[in-house]
C-alpha cells in the first residue's frame, strides 16, 4: 500500500521499484487486447468494448469510494450524461470520436460540478443517500425527458463514430480499437492523477480529514476536483458505450447498472484502479457469457460471485494479487464478511453502532 | 498591544453544558504557555476554539490584531496556527515522510504553483532532513500505522512544525507516552524554535514544569488562576481543585 512514492538518487528511503510489475502487466494486457480482432469474432469484440465502457464507470466509483473515501451509488448519472450527450452529438452529425469523448467528458464534468458543490460538504450516510438519489434521478430523467432522450425507446440509429472529422465510419473492429485506445488513455490519466501530489492529498483526506484541515489543505476543493474528475471519467465511459453499441436507452443507466458496478468494485477491490476494471470484466463475463450456459440464472451466479468475493477476497482481486495482504491467509471468515459488508454498506455498520 | 494571540470572553456551550464560560487568554510572541485543569475543565475546547475546529458560542479571537473568530481551521493553519491532537492525527496508510510532506505542502515557499512537478521531490528532501533531526529518519518510508504511539506523537509534532507556524497548539502531548518516551518529548519541546509561540494543554506536571513559563488553570470552563508554574503550584485554590481539600473557613 505504502510503496514509497518517489525515487531520488542518493537516499534509498525515497526509492521504490522503478517500474511496478503491474504496470508491465497492464501494458502487456493492452497489447494483447489490441491483437484480439485477429483471434475472436466481432460479437466478442462488441462485448469487450462494452466491458471497457463499464470498466471506466467502475474505476470512477472505485476512485471515489476507495481513494477519496466517498462511497457513491450515483456515478451512473454522469455516465448517463456522457452517453446521451454522445448520442445526441452523433445524431446531429458530429461523429468525430475524440470530439465526442471530450464533449461527453466536459458535459459530465459540468454536471458533476453542479451536483458536487453541495455534495462534497456531506459525509457518510448523507453522501451515500444523496448520490443514490442523483443516480435515480438520472435514470428517471432518461426515462421521462422524451424530447431529448427518446424516453423508454431510447436513442437508436446512431451513426458510427469516425476517428477524424470527415473520415470513414469505423467498423466493429475499428470501434473496438477506438474504445481500447480511449480506455487505456483514460486509465493512464487516472493513474497519473492518483500518483500526483493531489492524489496524495486525496489519500490524506481519506485517512484523516481533521489532520488535513489542520495542515491547511483545502479539503472541499480537492474533493470537488476529484468528484468532477471521476464524473468526467464516467462520462467518457458512457460515451464509449454509445460508440460501441450505437444505441442508448434508460436500461443502460438504470439502478441495475449501479448495482452491477458496485459489485464489480467489491469483487475487484475499491482501493485499486486495475482491480475495479478487472472486477467489471468479471461481472459482465459472468452475466453475459456464463449465464448463457445456465439460462435464467444470471443473477444467481452474480450472487454467488459476490458471496465468494466477500468471503475469500476481503480486499478484492487486487488484495489477493498483492503479497503480504494475501486473501487466502487463514483467518476468520465472519470478520471478513463484516469488513466487506461494511465497505458495501457503510450505513448498516454505522446503524449497528447507533442502536 | 503586541500579543500574538488574544482571546476574549470565550464561551462555548455543548447542549446544556458550558464547556467554556468566559475565558480570556493572551499569548505574547514566543511565549511558552500551559493550560492545565481537571478533566472536563474546558482545556481541549479552548484549544479547539483557537485552532478553529470548534466555533465559540460567543467571544472573540484575534491573531496579530486580526479577528479570526469566523475563520476556518484550514485558513488559520495558513495564517500560522498549527496544532496536534490528543490522539495523534496522522494519515495511517501513508509513510511517515509522506505525512510530513503533506504537513508542509500548503506552507512551503513558494506557495504559488503548488502543483508544479518536482515540488513534491524537493519537499521530500527537506522533510527527510527534518525526520533525521528528530531521530526518526530511519522510519521515513514506514507506514504510520506500523509506528509506535511515541513515534507517532513525535511525528505529529514534526508535521505541525513543518507548517512553519507562528503559534503551535499542543493537546496533551504526553498522554499515553511511556516513561522512556517522555524525556524524548521534553527534549523535542525544549528545542522548539524560540520564535514559535507554544500553547500547551497538559496533565503531566513534570512536562509543564519543564516547558512552560506561564500556566493558566481552568476549572469548570473558567480561569481559576494564572502565573508561573511555582505560583500556580502554591495557589490554594488550585490545590483545592486538584486535591479536593477546601481552604480553611470555606464550606463546600
Amino acid at each position: 500500500m505504502t510503496a514509497p512514492t518517489l525515487r531520488w538518487a542518493g537516499d534509498d528511503r525515497l526509492s521504490g521499484p522503478p517500474v511496478p510489475p503491474w504496470a508491465v502487466a497492464a501494458a502487456a494486457a493492452v497489447l494483447l487486447a489490441a491483437g484480439l480482432p485477429w483471434l475472436v469474432e466481432p460479437y466478442t469484440l462488441t462485448t469487450l468494448a462494452r466491458i471497457m465502457a463499464l470498466g471506466l464507470l467502475a474505476v470512477s466509483v472505485a476512485v471515489l469510494t476507495g481513494h477519496a473515501g466517498m462511497p457513491t451509488l450515483g456515478q451512473v448519472a454522469p455516465y448517463a450524461v456522457g452517453a446521451y450527450t454522445t448520442a445526441l452529438l452523433a445524431k446531429a452529425g458530429h461523429t468525430t470520436g475524440p470530439v465526442q469523448l471530450l464533449v461527453a467528458a466536459g458535459a459530465a464534468g459540468l454536471f458533476s460540478v453542479l451536483v458536487g458543490i453541495p455534495l462534497v460538504r456531506t459525509r457518510g450516510v448523507v453522501f451515500l443517500m444523496v448520490t443514490l438519489a442523483v443516480g435515480e434521478l438520472a435514470a428517471v430523467g432518461a426515462d421521462q425527458w422524451r424530447a431529448v432522450t427518446g424516453g423508454t425507446d431510447g436513442l437508436a440509429g446512431i451513426p458510427a463514430v469516425t476517428l477524424t472529422t470527415g473520415g470513414d465510419a469505423l467498423t466493429v473492429t475499428g470501434r473496438y480499437w477506438f474504445v481500447l485506445g480511449a480506455t487505456a488513455a483514460a486509465l493512464a490519466l487516472v493513474w497519473w492523477w492518483l500518483r500526483s501530489p493531489m492524489g496524495m492529498v486525496l489519500r490524506g483526506i481519506r485517512d484523516n480529514e481533521a489532520r488535513m484541515h489542520a495542515s491547511g489543505h483545502h479539503v472541499a476543493g480537492v474533493l470537488l476536483a476529484t468528484y468532477v474528475g471521476a464524473g468526467a471519467l464516467a462520462g467518457v465511459g458512457g460515451s464509449l458505450l454509445v460508440a460501441t453499441q450505437r444505441y442508448v436507452s434508460p436500461a443502460d443507466v438504470s439502478f441495475h447498472i449501479s448495482a452491477l458496478v458496485l459489485l464489480a468494485v467489491i469483487v475487484g477491490g475499491a482501493h485499486s484502479m486495475i482491480g475495479a476494471f478487472v472486477g467489471a470484466a468479471l461481472v459482465v463475463t459472468v452475466r453475459d457469457w456464463a449465464a448463457a450456459t445456465v439460462p435464467g440464472h444470471g443473477p444467481l451466479l452474480l450472487g454467488a460471485v459476490f458471496i465468494a468475493a466477500v468471503y475469500a477476497l476481503p480486499n478484492g482481486l487486487a488484495g489477493a494479487w498483492r503479497p503480504g495482504s494475501g486473501a487466502w491467509r487463514p483467518g476468520s471468515g465472519a470478520h471478513r464478511l463484516r469488513r466487506a459488508a461494511g465497505r458495501l454498506a457503510p450505513w448498516s455498520a454505522r446503524r449497528g453502532q447507533d442502536r | 498591544m503586541s500579543a500574538l494571540l488574544s482571546a476574549s470572553r470565550l464561551h462555548r456551550r455543548f447542549g446544556h453544558l458550558w464547556a467554556l464560560a468566559g475565558v480570556d487568554l493572551e499569548l505574547a510572541p514566543g511565549a511558552r504557555h500551559a493550560v492545565i485543569g481537571p478533566n472536563g475543565a474546558g482545556k481541549t475546547t479552548l484549544l479547539n476554539l483557537i485552532a478553529g475546529t470548534v466555533r465559540p458560542s460567543s467571544g472573540r479571537i484575534l491573531l496579530d490584531g486580526d479577528d479570526i473568530t469566523a475563520t476556518s481551521a484550514a485558513r488559520r493553519s495558513r495564517l500560522g496556527i498549527a496544532r496536534t491532537f490528543q490522539t495523534p492525527a496522522l494519515c495511517a496508510s501513508l509513510s511517515a515522510l509522506d505525512n510530513l510532506i503533506l504537513g508542509a505542502w500548503r506552507h512551503a515557499r513558494p506557495t504559488a504553483g503548488q502543483w508544479r512537478p518536482g515540488r513534491y521531490r524537493r519537499l521530500a528532501v527537506r522533510c527527510l532532513r527534518q525526520l533525521d533531526r528528530l531521530g526518526i529518519g530511519h522510519l521515513a518510508d514506514h507506514p504510520v500505522h506500523t509506528l509506535s504511539h511515541g513515534q507517532r506523537r513525535l511525528l505529529e509534532i514534526a508535521v505541525a512544525l513543518a507548517a512553519h507556524p507562528r503559534l503551535l497548539l499542543l493537546d496533551e502531548p504526553a498522554a499515553g507516552l511511556s516513561d522512556s518516551d517522555l524525556p524524548h518529548l521534553v527534549t523535542c519541546l525544549r528545542r522548539l524554535p524560540a520564535a514559535v509561540t507554544v500553547l500547551l494543554v497538559e496533565h503531566d506536571q513534570a512536562l509543564v514544569a519543564a516547558v512552560a513559563e506561564v500556566v493558566t488553570v481552568l476549572h469548570h470552563g473558567q480561569r481559576l488562576a494564572s502565573g508561573t508554574p511555582e505560583q500556580v503550584a502554591t495557589d490554594p485554590a488550585v490545590a483545592e481543585v486538584y486535591l479536593g481539600t477546601p481552604p480553611a473557613g470555606e464550606g463546600r
